[in-house]
């Protein structure tokens, strides 16, 4: 039902196939590399269940190069998405390739 | 000087609602994760020893419990967790391991507490990480991890 | 009122210009100031890097000197650049833009802008050693007056300036508009101006009240921040940051500002979406005040305080995403004319990310242990105030330029100026993020001699000399080409057709 749902949305909002293709995979990217890392984040929960305890202390640097990492691989695929968008924005629609209108007024 | 545009209703706006929510999302994610490490990071446990570290400009003096002082140099056991009561004599010092990634600052007429397990023996850079003048690139002290 | 402010081949009477309360002469005397400043701030920055090219005193024998330097250097900066060229562009436009015919006290406007000369002089004569944050007790008890007196009269007299400024904008855009501009179709440059104003009125008062502390307590009348007189060292801290957290926001909105009049014109495509980006300003402005304390997180705050703080940060991010898309679906489906100020707005624009990414990064509680007062800050910041605002300031120098001297800048040169500083700006501001991880601190004279480090330093010089090039470059070009540079083309100089307005109008009705 959701799933159904969402692809309603989906098909609402993005009319462009080439847009939806574009997002579609954005989406399947930014999950498949999301998921682990959400995974990843939910480990030191398990730690500290058991942490303080006799033997198991928490390893502070361990812990925080580790999120240090996750949020590196988010905000690098982020950024490549985003600045590669940019660039790809700048080339496609730059003066050359643009037919010129010849009627000057345009809305 | 129309930046001013006719508004485009509908399929447009909601590209913009999913963007922004993609982007709270994402924030919310790396909120919730600091958060969850913050928390457990911030527990200081029982058995950790206190040592006492007292910065001034430009050196570093450590006092363990039984009494005994060193400057310029600390010298821990593995496997043991410390805990750090953090001051200072004169100006801002901050007090940081960058191996452990241990950083507190030490602030004159206050105690600040941190901790850290030294779990992996050897030698290691104690710094200053709070500008103090003149020798603050020099306010260095070696951190000696022993079995 | 037709003729150029600044054409050189009638010259009007350099006094004439001084003396002048009009807003076009009092904006050119901000920018020519603004542009002194930052290239005797960017002189002291390559004497800085060329001092920590290797390890060991290189050219600065005196450590203390050092101290000097960045002190200065960021005061200069922040202070005497980027508040001047936003206030000086803002004076030249903001009166155009809502058809008024000059800011709202003119005489006003003209004392904001000389008081900046003498809090300059102050700062630079002083050229104090403490920080251009001032952190007590240092402030207090250890650095030598007269120069950290002098500092702190000079920033207050800046301080006040901004305030002074910050009046004018604000009657002008909301009393003097005319009457028939609704607030709603004011451009969004007009928008930004606003909205500084509001939040200098709101944070610059705490940092004026903490300079008074800080100098009553150096003269050892009181004790608010000596903990020997009772004090709290860390109070200055909130005080200080309270202020400077909504300021980091004041030097960057200008410059996003400038970009939402720069994308769609040089796009020759409307503005996606006005209200959306009103919208972000004013919810930037809120929320830019709840962030203050995530400078301080190594100071001891407790954990709920740090996670207030850290939500108060990141809830401001949204409203940057949202200005960014706002230009990326403007750009989209445009006829997008690379002319040399678009090149600069967008570079910034790819540079805005990558600072807010490091920003994010500096936010989340724990990395704030791995990064705080080293150079990833230092990257951090830079990549911001050079990257995205003085990438995008220098994109709308060149816009202006023909407006103001009636000539083109030479194109070649200035396409040289974009790349020698955006690459450059990558090289330094990244070199500077990987030194930060392997922790190396902040305001260091000198570093442990490890093969990274000196690497990574020596690459960070290379490209800071690249930027430097570049401002070379920029001043050749200002320089010949207001003198002998093309006549441009008045109506439309950058040939970009319907989208383009000719800001020589002053009727009421465009």
């Amino acid at each position: 039902m959701i799933v159904i749902n969402l692809s309603r949305i989906f098909k609402y909002c993005i009319k462009s196939p080439k847009s939806r293709s574009r997002l579609s995979f954005s989406i399947k990217l930014l999950s498949l590399v999301l998921g682990p890392l959400f995974i990843g984040s939910l480990i030191p929960i398990l730690d500290s269940a058991f942490a303080q305890g006799a033997e198991d202390l928490v390893n502070r640097r361990i812990e925080i190069w580790d999120e240090f990492y996750r949020l590196m691989t988010v905000a690098m695929v982020v950024g490549v998405l985003v600045q590669g968008f940019i660039i790809y924005i700048v080339f496609k629609f730059r003066e050359k390739t643009v037919k010129q209108k010849e009627v000057p007024s345009q809305q | 000087m129309s930046s001013h545009t006719g508004e485009r209703k509908g399929s447009h706006y909601t590209l913009e609602w999913l963007y922004v929510a993609a982007v709270i999302a994402l924030l919310g994610w790396a909120s919730v994760d600091a958060w969850i490490v913050e928390k457990n990071i911030d527990e200081i446990p029982e058995s950790a020893i206190t040592i006492k570290v007292v910065a001034q400009q430009w050196f570093w003096t450590f006092e363990h419990p039984d009494g005994k002082k060193e400057v310029g140099e600390l010298h821990l056991k593995v496997g043991q967790a410390y805990r750090f009561e953090i001051t200072s004599k004169d100006v801002i010092h901050s007090f940081n391991v960058p191996f452990y990634l241990s950083l507190m600052d030490a602030v004159p007429g206050r105690i600040n507490k941190t901790w850290f397990v030294a779990d992996a023996p050897g030698e290691f850079l104690i710094q200053c990480r709070e500008y103090c003048g003149l020798l603050h690139y020099q306010m260095r002290a070696t951190l000696y991890v022993e079995a | 009122m037709t003729s150029m402010v600044l054409e050189i081949r009638r010259p009007r009477q350099l006094w004439q210009i001084l003396f002048s309360t009009h807003h076009t002469d009092v904006a050119l005397l901000y920018i020519v100031t603004s542009f002194v400043f930052l290239f005797m701030g960017g002189a002291l920055a390559l004497l800085m890097r060329t001092e920590l090219f290797t390890p060991g005193p290189t050219i600065i024998q005196d450590p203390s000197e050092f101290a000097r330097i960045f002190t200065v250097h960021g005061t200069t900066m922040l202070f005497l650049w980027a508040i001047p060229f936003a206030a000086g562009v803002g004076n030249y436009l903001v009166p155009i833009m809502v058809r008024y015919k000059d800011m709202a006290f003119p005489k006003l406007n003209a004392v904001a802008y000389w008081m900046i000369p003498p809090g300059a002089a102050l700062v630079w004569l002083g050229f104090a050693d403490i920080g251009w944050t001032a952190y007590p007790p240092y402030s207090i008890i250890s650095a030598a007056g007269p120069a950290a007196d002098m500092w702190i009269f000079g920033l207050k007299i800046l301080g006040l300036s901004s305030i002074l400024a910050s009046i004018n904008f604000v009657v002008t855009i909301i009393k003097c508009k005319h009457p028939d501009l609704p607030l709603m179709k004011i451009p969004m440059f007009v928008w930004s101006m606003l909205i500084i104003s509001f939040m200098t009125l709101a944070a610059m008062p705490t940092f004026a009240a903490s300079l008074i502390m800080l100098y009553t307590d150096r003269l050892g009348l009181s004790g608010f921040f000596n903990p020997a007189m009772g004090g709290d060292p860390i109070a200055y801290q909130h005080l200080f940051w309270f202020t400077f957290h909504p300021e980091v926001y004041i030097f960057l909105l200008p410059a996003i500002g400038m970009a939402y009049e720069l994308v769609p014109r040089f796009s020759r495509k409307p503005l996606f979406s006005y209200t959306s980006g009103v919208i972000a300003f004013t919810l930037l402005m809120v929320t830019s005040f709840a962030a203050w304390a995530h400078h301080m997180y190594a100071t001891g705050l407790d954990f709920a305080t740090k996670t207030v703080f850290m939500i108060g940060t990141f809830a401001a991010v949204p409203f940057s995403a949202m200005h960014i898309f706002n230009w990326l679906a403007t750009m989209w489906g445009g006829r997008i004319k690379l002319a040399t100020p678009m090149k600069f707005v967008v570079g910034g624009i790819m540079l805005f990310f990558a600072s807010g990414a490091g920003g994010a990064v500096n936010t989340a509680m724990p990395l704030d242990f791995i990064t705080h007062d080293t150079y990833f800050v230092v990257g951090h910041f830079h990549m911001m105030l050079m990257g995205t605002i003085t990438l995008i300031f220098f994109g709308f120098a060149y816009y202006l330029f023909p407006l103001i001297t009636g000539r083109m800048y030479h194109e070649r040169l200035a396409s040289v100026h974009f790349w020698l500083t955006f690459i450059g700006a990558i090289i330094v501001f990244g070199a500077q993020h990987q030194l930060g991880l392997l922790g190396m601190p902040r305001r260091v004279f000198d570093y442990t001699p490890l093969p990274d480090l000196i690497a990574l330093n020596q690459l960070a010089t290379i490209g800071a000399f690249l930027i430097g090039a570049g401002m070379i470059a920029f001043l050749i070009n200002m320089l010949r080409s207001s003198a002998k540079g093309k006549p441009a083309k008045m109506e439309d100089p950058f040939e970009i057709g319907e989208q383009y307005f000719d800001y020589r109008r002053r009727e009421p009705h465009t």
